[in-house]
């Protein structure tokens, strides 16, 4: 279909060739000397200090609508896709669209290098007055592709 | 030594460069590239053709173009403007009017309120758009880039907003116009749900149970609650 041929396309324009195959390199090295837990908690501490790092951008808010579009303004310098912030019963559900994860380190490397953007959203939330009880995990199955489903809520 | 000011010319004369050998160093030159490089003389250029001699008529015509026929040029065919279609309307709808009148009543004059209703009615819709349009869309973000993505993300903004709006005043509902984040702020204070972080995080957290409790006193119960 031409979605998938566009949406291939698009994926491949995400991260730069000067940097893919190392990346990908990495990836693979990491894959294979460390298990998937302990890099996904590597990519958590990474995601929490890139935050740390993009604090000035999303301080501010005063609502999940406000953290959206700041967050979405940050996202977009940086070429990191989007983000659909929502609050859903007991939890938000955070849904990152494009993140360029899956093209920078593998398909197969997603179900660790997620941890970044867990540990991204975790200190966003910890920032704009989150207790330490509440966390951020992966909602349902892992899935290849550009797509991160989380949600934030009570530890479970 | 020059004893009047008519030698003066001469003297000056006497002192003009001597070019001679400068342009016979130029000619030389130009001989010398021409030898080192043929294409020079391929693309040496050639006198172009002279100019053709005007007519009578378009002598007429440069001289004197605004009483000459030649420079009269039919007016270009121009495109129909709001006015022509409104025009063309109101003339099928006079015509409709004139043949079929209304049977309660058969009056001429009638007939022309009518129809200046009905032109009235048609001409109320096209004002509505240009309210729309000329509220302008405030500036959010910073960059160039920010601003394509303020307009990206602001189509599903606006659905939450519609979903929480009940509009009410007629005024077709824009997706696109950043606005409708404003009206989806203040759909979000009017309902009962307080829209704020702390209160999200207080609902996650499990320390409200009902929302409508919270927008009962809105206040006092949000100002115990605290951060932890």
């Amino acid at each position: 279909m031409v979605s998938d041929k566009l949406q291939s396309y698009f994926r491949a324009q995400q991260v730069s060739l000067q940097w893919l195959p190392v990346l990908r390199a990495m990836a693979a090295e990491m894959s294979e000397q460390m298990d998937a837990e302990d890099l996904r908690q590597l990519f958590f501490h990474v995601g929490e200090r890139f935050a740390q790092d993009a604090g000035d951008c999303f301080q501010g808010a005063q609502s999940l609508i406000q953290l959206e579009d700041s967050l979405n303004d940050f996202w977009s310098q940086i070429n990191w896709g989007w983000v659909s912030i929502k609050e859903v019963q007991e939890h938000i559900d955070i849904s990152h669209q494009s993140a360029p994860l899956a093209e920078a380190f593998g398909d197969e490397a997603l179900v660790w290098s997620i941890g970044l953007l867990e540990g991204f959203y975790q200190n966003v939330f910890r920032v704009l007055g989150a207790s330490d009880s509440m966390m951020v995990c992966r909602a349902g199955k892992p899935t290849a592709g550009m797509d991160v489903h989380l949600r934030f809520g009570r530890q479970l | 030594m020059p004893n009047s000011r008519d030698d003066l010319p001469m003297l000056f004369r006497s002192l003009a460069p001597d070019d001679t050998g400068f342009q016979a160093a130029v000619n030389a030159s130009a001989r010398a590239a021409g030898e080192r490089w043929p294409l020079l003389k391929a693309v040496s250029p050639k006198k172009p053709n002279s100019t053709p001699a005007l007519s009578a008529q378009e002598r007429q015509y440069w001289s004197n173009p605004a009483k000459s026929d030649v420079g009269q040029r039919k007016p270009a065919l121009s495109l129909p403007g709001a006015s022509d279609k409104m025009t063309r309307s109101l003339g099928r709808m006079s015509v409709r009017a004139v043949s079929h009148p209304p049977a309660s009543d058969r009056n001429p004059k009638r007939a022309n309120v009518s129809t200046t209703e009905i032109s009235a009615v048609q001409v109320e819709p096209e004002k509505r758009p240009n309210v729309a349009r000329s509220i302008q869309p405030t500036a959010i973000t910073t960059t160039a880039a920010m601003k394509s993505s303020s307009t990206l993300f602001s189509g599903r903004s606006q659905t939450r907003a519609d979903e929480a709006v009940d509009n009410t005043s007629g005024m077709p509902v824009n997706h696109n116009q950043p606005e409708s984040r404003a009206a989806m702020e203040k759909a979000a204070n009017a309902t009962p749900v307080d829209a704020s972080l702390a209160s999200v995080f207080s609902r996650i957290e499990g320390k409200v149970t009902e929302v409508a409790k919270s927008a009962s006193k809105p206040s006092s119960f949000l100002s115990r609650l605290g951060r932890r």
